[in-house]
């Protein structure tokens, strides 16, 4: 189930908030838990069972890894995230490694290995960082396990945030899981923030998706020139922010309806000064995660300038691999990670010096990564960045109604760069605060009612509405 | 707790009871069916309910297929889906001339229909060959008929031509290699029949007594058709020495009902606040000259003929027994239409005063829709 969808919105939506604010406080969890079941098995019901039983054993490992100490605790812990690692790379890198060797063995003339095609279930690349962040929180002692099973699988089964983040650490959210303020001003914040991520969702990226594709896709035949590869590019650049934003902003809307407050994913990533800022600027969470969970244990910023960069070239080369089990994702993740490295050795130094420039220069880096991710063809990238860097063509293809694709485009950019979306956020982060006039609630609502209301029209009346970040 | 926190909460939990009221408003619709669905034009529903029954089991139901289907049928059957796409159509509409249906674009005041350049410049041009052959196929059927059973290809006119100020200048590249002038001039050259209404529209449109077209429609209006049809008959009586009846008719008042046929294109974009043409004029049709006959035809058309059809207007100048062959069956037809069933075909076209077919220059790439072939197969071929 998507949160774009109109049996989200019509059905689940309400249904789940009504019954969550109606029951007693002892029931809230299990419901939740019941109604998360309920939204990842829409989609596939194979997979909730495999992520049931993973998780319950995850969940008995863990406690007996609490109980025990030295070896045992360690075996343990290698149990558990093997365990976890070892469905992401059946689920989602089995069909690249066989699609791989197959390429070779069929080079050196050996036969291939049959191989039936497995399907990736919905939002494993999220549920199996956000299981490694418990395992590893009680490994480290950061926290005590959760006595609770249903707490535990309500912890992971979370379905404002299931398929596609926000990636949770269970530090974050132990003490709510059991103590959480429902207070109607958070509900209304959550309300504002769910229909902020909705609109972003339904009414820019997906109109700007749509162009985007017709751009950067032409029909057989026709050249893809200088021009009409950049304006694709932006525009895709443009739809993945506010794509995987809106939904990062429903998720975290949903959770403040249901007393929960999640960290935040996204923080005008665009308007970085720096590669280095961008990543501490885009999925926040992810970066989190990478510099908390491997960046660190790897070695950090600890050793020599050598050690460092081979540190920084696995996370960024992982985090590609982890977006997608395609060679342009790998790339992708190694352009950013020496892009990172160019950072250390004296980039950020000189755009700082240079301030009007670096962020210009930044974002120009992170549209050029864009090309290489937009596709999981590796030859499809490569024309497309021999395209933008030919400077050859300046006729862009006019599509029917491109005043509205300008528009969205412009109004899109404007939000990007103008810091629209903290001023709303903050608007609607004044609820949390009772210092807010009646008038300023009244607003913020109105706006949140307006959003909501007209992106569920198009929701209802449209049909195309993947996520992006659906994929990973 | 402070008077003014206080009184705050007590408006925040007012506002989050009004917010939780608004989310389960739609799915209380639904459930207490309190609305009836708005009826749209020209929506075809895929038949997801009928599918998502059929899928019941539950290998359906574990891979995931039930339930795609089944959130189709959810979202086709919702009470409010239907008002739901006439204010999206009107935002779109009215923000960025947008028409939400398919083929249908808006520019200028102007509805169009095949936005694109295809017919234009010539992308669907079935190519010299195939014309030539065409028509000297009717060549063939015209001899095989006898030359007092006229084929007329009647070119309808087509918005693009009329209004191509208003388009995109990209859309308004011309070749001579298009199926419209190609046709033409291939028929003429060989002294085949063709009326060029298309060209006539445009000569005429600035200076005529009323619109030719509407501006929310895509056919010719009923004044246009009327008058059409008028000089088509002048043409029939100058080529073949007769006298056949003209259509009588005369201006009436506006009915309340915006005039349907005229105005195609808006109905269809499903609009909220349709923006109807009020130039167009309403036309009666009475008979008072009994004295001359009327036209028996077949008429193989496409929908410019359903004007004619449908208003009064093909009664008042064909006989009962004249056909009109949609598309010439090629087309699922709606009403009266007839296709010329085996056995009758060559009695029945030997019988009629003309042949028309009736096409719009987009149409033109499917030229006779197959009636131009059937009618050299069954009356010169098999005659031979």
């Amino acid at each position: 189930m998507v949160f774009s969808s109109v049996i989200f919105l019509i059905y689940f939506l309400p249904i789940t908030l009504a019954v969550y604010h109606l029951i007693p406080k002892s029931l809230k969890n299990i419901w939740i838990l019941i109604a998360s079941i309920a939204f990842y098995s829409w989609g596939a019901p194979t997979f909730v069972f495999v992520l049931l039983m993973s998780t319950i054993i995850d969940f008995y490992a863990v406690q007996k890894m609490d109980k025990s100490a030295g070896p045992i605790r360690k075996r343990w812990l290698i149990f558990s995230i093997s365990m976890n690692l070892g469905l992401l790379m059946y689920f989602k890198y089995s069909n690249f490694f066989i699609e791989n060797v197959n390429y070779g063995l069929e080079a050196a003339g050996i036969s291939t290995i049959s191989w039936s095609e497995v399907i990736l279930p919905i939002g494993i690349s999220f549920y199996t960082f956000q299981t490694l962040t418990y395992i590893i929180d009680v490994y480290r002692k950061d926290n005590r396990p959760q006595q609770r099973l249903h707490n535990y699988l309500m912890y992971i089964f979370l379905f404002p945030q299931i398929i596609a983040g926000p990636i949770i650490t269970y530090k974050k959210i132990v003490h709510q899981i059991n103590n959480r303020t429902e207070k109607p001003s958070l509900f209304l914040a959550g309300f504002v923030r769910f229909s902020v991520g909705l609109g972003k969702k339904v009414l820019i990226a997906n109109t700007i998706g749509y162009y985007a594709h017709e751009l950067l896709f032409p029909d057989q035949g026709i050249i893809l020139t200088c021009a009409a590869a950049w304006l694709g590019i932006l525009a895709y650049t443009l739809q993945i922010y506010f794509d995987f934003s809106g939904y990062s902003d429903m998720a975290i809307g949903i959770g403040y309806m249901f007393g929960f407050k999640f960290p935040e994913n996204f923080d005008r990533p665009y308007t970085s000064y720096s590669i280095s800022q961008f990543w501490r600027k885009w999925h926040i969470t992810l970066g989190e995660f990478m510099k908390n969970y491997l960046y660190i244990p790897l070695g950090g910023n600890r050793g020599s300038a050598l050690k460092i960069y081979r540190n920084l070239i696995i996370v960024f080369l992982l985090s590609g691999f982890w977006h997608g089990a395609h060679w342009t994702f790998i790339i992708w993740g190694a352009y950013h990670g020496l892009w990172l490295i160019l950072d250390r050795l004296f980039l950020e130094q000189w755009l700082n010096k240079v301030k009007w420039i670096a962020i210009p220069f930044t974002f120009l880096v992170v549209v050029n990564g864009w090309a290489l991710f937009f596709t999981e063809d590796i030859n499809e990238a490569c024309q497309q960045l021999a395209a933008m860097w030919s400077f050859k063509g300046s006729t862009i293809p006019i599509l029917p109604h491109q005043n509205m694709y300008q528009f969205y485009i412009l109004l899109a950019g404007l939000f990007c760069f103008l810091g629209l979306f903290p001023a709303l956020r903050q608007l609607s982060d004044k609820f949390v605060s009772e210092r807010s006039t009646i008038i300023g609630q009244l607003f913020t609502v109105s706006t949140g009612v307006f959003l909501f209301l007209e992106s569920l029209v198009y929701v209802i009346s449209s049909d195309f509405n993947p996520f992006i970040y659906f994929k990973f | 707790m402070s008077k003014k926190v206080k009184y705050h909460e007590t408006f925040a939990k007012f506002l989050k009871l009004a917010i939780m009221s608004l989310l389960l408003l739609p799915f209380i619709i639904q459930v207490l069916k309190l609305k009836e669905a708005y009826p749209l034009h020209g929506v075809q529903f895929s038949n997801a309910e009928k599918y998502a029954d059929s899928l019941k089991g539950s290998e359906n139901y574990f891979n995931g297929s039930w339930q795609q289907l089944k959130s189709y049928q959810i979202q086709e059957n919702l009470l409010i889906r239907n008002v739901s796409i006439k204010i999206r159509n009107q935002i779109d509409f009215s923000l960025f001339n947008k028409v939400n249906a398919q083929n249908l674009y808006y520019y200028g005041n102007q509805f169009f229909r095949f936005y694109c350049v295809d017919y234009h410049e010539g992308i669907l041009f079935m190519g010299e060959d195939e014309i030539k052959e065409k028509v000297q196929k009717i060549k063939a059927i015209t001899y095989a008929l006898g030359d007092s059973i006229p084929i007329i290809t009647a070119i309808a006119p087509t918005k693009s031509y009329l209004y191509s100020d208003l388009l995109p200048e990209y859309n308004t590249k011309e070749t001579e290699y298009s199926n419209y002038r190609y046709i033409k001039k291939t028929l003429l050259e060989n002294n085949m029949h063709c009326i060029d209404f298309n060209q006539w529209f445009m000569d005429i449109n600035t200076t005529s007594i009323a619109p030719l077209m509407g501006t929310g429609g895509v056919h010719w209006s009923r004044y246009g058709a009327t008058i059409a049809m008028d000089s088509l008959i002048n043409y029939l009586n100058e080529h073949t020495n007769n006298d056949f009846k003209k259509p009588e008719w005369r201006f009436v008042q506006e009915e309340e009902v915006p005039n349907v046929n005229d105005n195609d294109a808006v109905y269809v974009s499903n609009l909220k606040c349709p923006p109807f043409d009020n130039e167009l004029r309403n036309i009666a049709y009475y008979e008072t000259d009994s004295s001359r006959k009327k036209v028996k035809a077949l008429i193989v058309a496409d929908s410019f003929f359903d004007v004619v059809s449908y208003f009064g207007l093909r009664n008042n100048i064909f006989t009962e027994d004249s056909k009109f062959d949609y598309y010439y069956g090629t087309q699922p037809g709606i009403g009266e239409n007839q296709h010329l069933e085996e056995g009758i075909f060559e009695e029945y076209l030997t019988s009629v005063d003309c042949i028309i077919i009736l096409s719009a220059v987009v149409n033109l790439e499917n030229y006779s829709w197959g009636f131009i072939d059937e009618a050299y197969k069954r009356l010169v071929l098999e005659e031979v």
